[in-house]
């Protein structure tokens, strides 16, 4: 009887509780490496996806400037797909191209002010680029200025 | 005395030290595949990294210089020659084209088989001397692009793929030769 007791003093084991606590830190702690894994892999998705929309709001904003400025036709444009095709690899971006009178003080409005002080002489053209990232949308925007001449 | 000896200096059994080995390979093993999948990871970012980089300064340097340009001389999809906006006064082609996966810029002129230190256009007639074209430089400016297209103009449409080994990405930009 004594010697019972002796052992099951010396040969304790970890209780449920105890061995829980340890499994539930270690799995913080993976769970963490792993979150990590999956940030870094999501934010060089996001600068792969800003250098393309970036090229194609530097393209969109050169295929506006080809127009005459009488040309360029003022208001905000729509949010429309990048490319119709659903294959092309930039199915996912879309584009809009808003264009403004600018006044020689830089605001820019959607309505012409004729005139000294006016804004007919400048255009403010516009490009967004949005693409889809995780459950929500990023963008990329240029601008660039028309003056007429 | 040899039970005091068991007793004080007892040593491990068998059944434990291959528990212990067991349960450290475990670890080990778990450890090494953890820095494995870390390192595959980092050397496709890495690929990847540098293919982004690698079709940046392809796009970044075709467009610039076709954006100066005041003529376009060939409308071959997978190459152009435009004549260098750059210095005016020295009348210079420049051509990007792909040689295997290398983008290259190639310098040129132009000059009549008569005087060869005036550069003139690739049209000039230089009858009944005849028109020579002279290499000054070829130089590569970006690797690992499998596919270029130049479509359209004065908006012109760059198309550009690069890859390496299964990773491939695709870019596209438009630039306007503003000077034409």
């Amino acid at each position: 009887m004594k010697r019972k007791t002796h052992l099951k003093l010396k040969h304790r084991g970890f209780t449920l509780v105890e061995v829980l606590l340890a499994v539930f830190v270690l799995e913080i702690g993976l769970l963490g490496v792993a979150g990590f894994y999956a940030y870094s892999l999501n934010i060089a998705k996001f600068a792969r996806n800003e250098t393309t929309a970036a090229n194609l709001a530097q393209g969109l904003l050169d295929e506006q400037l080809s127009s005459s400025f009488d040309n360029l036709s003022v208001g905000e444009g729509g949010k429309t797909a990048y490319s119709s095709d659903p294959s092309s690899p930039f199915a996912n971006f879309k584009k809009q191209v808003d264009i403004a009178w600018l006044a020689a003080d830089l605001t820019a409005s959607y309505t012409q002010i004729p005139g000294p002080g006016g804004n007919e002489n400048m255009k403010k053209i516009t490009v967004t680029v949005f693409w889809p990232f995780e459950s929500g949308e990023k963008s990329f925007q240029m601008a660039t200025i028309k003056a007429k001449h | 005395m040899n039970s005091k000896i068991r007793k004080f200096k007892r040593a491990f059994t068998l059944v434990e030290i291959l528990t212990a080995v067991f349960l450290g390979s475990i670890i080990i093993i778990a450890a090494y595949s953890v820095y494995l999948m870390s390192y595959k990871s980092y050397q496709r970012h890495a690929a990847s990294a540098e293919l982004t980089q690698n079709a940046r300064i392809a796009l970044e340097r075709m467009t610039r210089e076709i954006r100066q340009t005041g003529e376009i001389l060939t409308t071959a999809p997978t190459e152009i020659k435009f004549q260098d906006g750059h210095i005016p006064s020295q009348i210079q082609y420049l051509t990007y084209y792909l040689s295997g996966t290398d983008l290259h810029r190639k310098l040129s002129y132009y000059y009549c088989s008569n005087d060869s230190l005036t550069k003139v256009k690739w049209s000039t007639p230089c009858a009944p001397y005849t028109l020579q074209e002279e290499i000054d430089s070829d130089n590569v400016k970006a690797e690992k692009i499998t596919s270029l297209q130049f479509v359209g103009t004065p908006v012109i449409t760059i198309n550009l793929t690069v890859s390496d080994g299964n990773i491939s990405y695709q870019f596209e930009t438009k630039t306007l030769a503003r000077n034409i």
